[in-house]
């Protein structure tokens, strides 16, 4: 059981001489439960990536699969409320009265027995008490609260995967922290898939860490095969400030220390190259 | 953003002649150009006319698929003037009969007439909004209106409404974007079912556009104040385009020969 | 130029300002008796979390809105006079946070002329300026762009040149990192940086970032409309009880040069960035 990408390729205006490659054999595989982090710089196929996997565009080399079934924008239709795509700024489809109706908008299009019931648990799920937010105006919330209701409207399509693009970007610390633990509270029905230029932000509980650049996968493996291989990662792909500190010392003592994202450790390894304090 | 969606008319950005004749003269040329279309009393009118036209557009080093592009939006207009102005009630003699309707040779004539004219007529404005860019065509339309300013016509602020009109096309077109397919991912059918079902199924899309339309329109006010914006009243303008002498005698020249074509011909 | 009450006090300040958004100071007020300056040449940054009562500081700086109570005075003058509306607002330019938001021209330097031109400003000087403008932010040879073909750091930086043709003496940056990847991110502080110590502004930065304050020379703590900290970033950084109740966050980065400290070595606190912690040990 999982969403997965098969040395897929993708080109925007294919065969119209004027052809631009966004994504060039790329594997991906989503476990339910499962947590993969995509990290690149910009124009590097992020986006592109996840369009592919929720069957928004259709792959013109290789093939996406959910659970067994090919994925495709014709079959989107069938296989709808199974993928949840939780687009940049998703606060910006708000259109309903009342956040309980926003968010139950994707219930009701599924045709769900109780929209409402369902609208209720993803509130909860996402931290936001239903019977506190459910009937605020969603345009009035604070930065955090929106975009928590926004994952909300999708996570209430119980979808079986479910795809972030860039869902931290603007908020403040308080705001990052409800969306981190929105995401983990996701991974208990779905598997997820992040899309990030915030290194630091989801890989210390990511099982699998994807790297795009240029449209091609130049890494692909679990977080701690990703800071051991930090080396050969393209530039413009940066790693979380504290591996970089760690790598970046190793540089200068010419030691070669292993990566790590956690403070503690890494002024373990400071510590002993450095010498001591002086 | 994918290169392939170039409107019909959009600015060609290349160095050319026409491309250089200030907006203003352009306009007062395509002006000229459509009181000669109106003037001609033949075909051999509107072949000059043709020819002026072509000579235009060689001049411009535009394609000239992208002038022809102009056509497609009118076709329907065009073969409707075709028809109406063409079509007999049941004539002697016919080339195509339709029921009791029919076109005839002198029906042809007059329809073809008519229909070239309009043809003519778009492409002169097409060709006008491929060389002129869309800031120098606001310009030049604050200048035409700019006489009317102790009417109470306010040149300035209308002239201004449409540069931010134009500013922000690219931009709720590419937010539209992404409403409609977010939407549409969350289940909303917004290209099935019946008529009644489809609007009701817009309504959602339309409510988060307007929405963040006049969050914008809010953002952009304030940033606009702050940046000391109030009105036209004492504004200057970095690009004064000026008419030089070289534009006064292509308009002047250019214009006076179309006229003179008209009536001739 | 009509001269403001009292005599002309260099810099924009604060004198017990208070801020309500409804009217008669009625409900909790944004902003709570603030004062505090920010001088030319100075980069001042005013951190907090959502709902802090941020932009509403920033928002009073140029008449915007204007203070239920106390006095804010731009070189001694009152932005709420209507009077000196446009001299005040030509003295402090503002950038905000949404790039798409406030950019005006439908290619660069159209934007950039935007500013000059509502000053009356005659045509050749405007194009003095806005070459200087953008050559400053670093996006000369982009005049004829259109901006939404910009990158958003892009974007951002040709915000930060339509605020310098002005000439103002202050900026007022709004959040302007908030929406942009690092990259963009890093080239807006950098410019930030420049713009108050190499070309003498005076820079006040509005950000929920506490990383940003590394380049700052002092730091305004903005608690839900009390200003819970006024000084040197330095010691900002070094008491987290202070940030967690402002509900700011302590960079990683931050606890390893903090843990660092701990086992004796002399890393400044102002170390939050890999290099800048990895010289400081290497010293």
């Amino acid at each position: 059981m999982a969403l997965i990408v098969e040395d897929a390729g993708f080109a925007y205006n294919a065969g119209r001489g004027f052809e631009h490659r966004a994504l060039e054999g790329v594997d991906m595989t989503v476990e339910r439960g499962g947590l993969t982090v995509v990290l690149g710089p910009t124009g590097s196929g992020k986006s592109t990536l996840l369009r592919l996997a929720c069957g928004l565009v259709d792959a013109t080399e290789g093939r996406v699969t959910i659970d067994g079934q090919e994925m495709s924008s014709a079959a989107r239709r069938r296989l709808r409320g199974r993928v949840g795509m939780v687009f940049q700024n998703p606060e910006s489809q708000f259109f309903a009265a009342s956040v309980l109706e926003d968010v139950a908008f994707g219930p009701v299009n599924l045709g769900a027995a109780h929209p409402h019931d369902e609208a209720r648990a993803a509130l909860t799920a996402v931290g936001l008490d239903p019977d506190e937010f459910g009937f605020r105006t969603p345009f009035e919330l604070s930065g955090g609260e929106a975009r928590r209701a926004a994952v909300a409207g999708v996570l209430a399509m119980r979808p079986d995967y479910l795809l972030l693009d860039e869902p931290t970007a603007g908020l403040d610390a308080r705001g990052r922290a409800a969306v981190r633990e929105a995401v983990a509270a996701a991974r208990s029905s779905a598997g997820v898939v992040v899309v990030t230029h915030e290194a630091s932000e989801f890989m210390a509980s990511a099982d699998r860490v994807l790297v795009l650049s240029g449209g091609s996968l130049a890494f692909s493996g679990t977080p701690a095969e990703m800071l051991s291989a930090s080396a050969s990662l393209p530039a413009g792909v940066r790693l979380p400030d504290v591996a970089r500190a760690v790598l970046l010392a190793g540089e200068r003592w010419g030691a070669n220390p292993r990566a790590t994202l956690d403070p503690r450790e890494a002024a373990r390894i400071l510590t002993a190259m450095a010498g001591g304090p002086r | 953003m994918s290169p392939a969606r170039i409107a019909i008319g959009q600015y060609v950005p290349v160095d050319s002649p026409v491309h250089r004749l200030n907006a203003l003269a352009k306009m007062g040329l395509v002006a000229a150009f459509t009181a000669a279309l109106f003037l001609v009393h033949g075909f051999a009118g509107l072949a000059a006319a043709g020819a002026v036209l072509v000579a235009a557009i060689a001049l411009s080093r535009v394609p000239a698929a992208a002038a022809a592009r102009g056509v497609s939006a009118v076709a329907v207009i065009v073969a409707f003037t075709l028809l109406a102005n063409g079509l007999r009630w049941r004539p002697a003699t016919a080339l195509v009969r339709v029921g009791p309707l029919a076109l005839d040779a002198a029906g042809l004539r007059t329809g073809s007439f008519f229909a070239l004219r309009i043809l003519l007529l778009v492409i002169a404005t097409t060709l006008l909004t491929l060389t002129t860019s869309p800031v120098e065509i606001t310009e030049a339309l604050e200048r035409i209106l700019r006489p009317l300013r102790p009417l109470g016509v306010p040149a300035g602020e209308l002239a201004m409404t449409l540069t931010i009109a134009l500013r922000f096309v690219p931009t709720t077109a590419e937010e539209t974007e992404r409403i409609v397919t977010a939407q549409s991912m969350r289940g909303a059918r917004l290209d099935s079912g019946g008529p009644l079902a489809r609007v009701r199924a817009w309504v959602p899309v339309l409510i988060a556009v307007f929405f963040n339309l006049f969050r914008r329109a809010d953002d952009l006010a304030v940033a606009m104040e702050s940046r000391c914006y109030h009105g036209g009243e004492g504004r200057t303008s970095m690009r004064m385009s000026k008419m030089r002498s070289a534009d006064w005698v292509a308009l002047l020249a250019g214009a006076s020969m179309l006229i003179a074509m008209g009536l001739m011909l | 130029m009509a001269q403001g009450a009292g005599t002309a006090v260099s810099g924009v300040a604060f004198e017990d300002v208070s801020f309500s958004y409804s009217a008669g100071g009625a409900g909790r007020s944004a902003l709570c008796d603030i004062t505090l300056t920010l001088s030319s040449g100075e980069l001042l940054a005013v951190v907090g979390a959502n709902g802090s009562g941020k932009s509403t500081l920033a928002r009073l700086c140029n008449g915007l809105l204007v203070a239920s109570s106390g006095v804010v005075r731009v070189d001694g003058l009152d932005p709420a006079d209507p009077d000196l509306t446009w001299d005040v607002r030509s003295r402090v330019a503002m950038v905000f946070q949404d790039p798409d938001n406030q950019i005006v021209g439908t290619v660069v330097e159209d934007d950039v002329a935007f500013g000059p031109e509502n000053l009356g400003v005659p045509a050749d000087e405007i194009r003095r300026r806005v070459d200087a403008a953008l050559a400053a932010v670093g996006l000369a040879g982009f005049e004829r762009r259109e901006p939404h073909l910009l990158s958003d750091g892009q974007k951002q930086r040709l915000a930060m040149a339509s605020a310098l043709a002005m000439e103002p003496a202050y900026l007022v940056l709004d959040e302007p990192c908030a929406m942009l990847d690092p990259e963009g991110r890093a080239d807006v502080l950098a410019l930030a940086d420049a713009l108050a110590h190499e070309r003498g502004h005076g820079v006040l930065l509005v950000t929920h970032d506490i990383a940003d304050v590394a380049v700052a020379d002092r730091v305004a703590v903005l608690d839900r409309g009390v200003l819970s900290f006024l000084g040197d970033p330095e010691d900002l950084l070094s008491d987290d009880a202070a940030l967690t109740a402002a509900g700011l966050e302590m960079p990683s980065i931050g606890v390893l040069a903090a843990l660092l400290r701990e086992s004796g070595f002399d890393v400044p606190r102002r170390a939050l960035t890999p290099e800048a912690l990895v010289g400081a040990l290497w010293h």
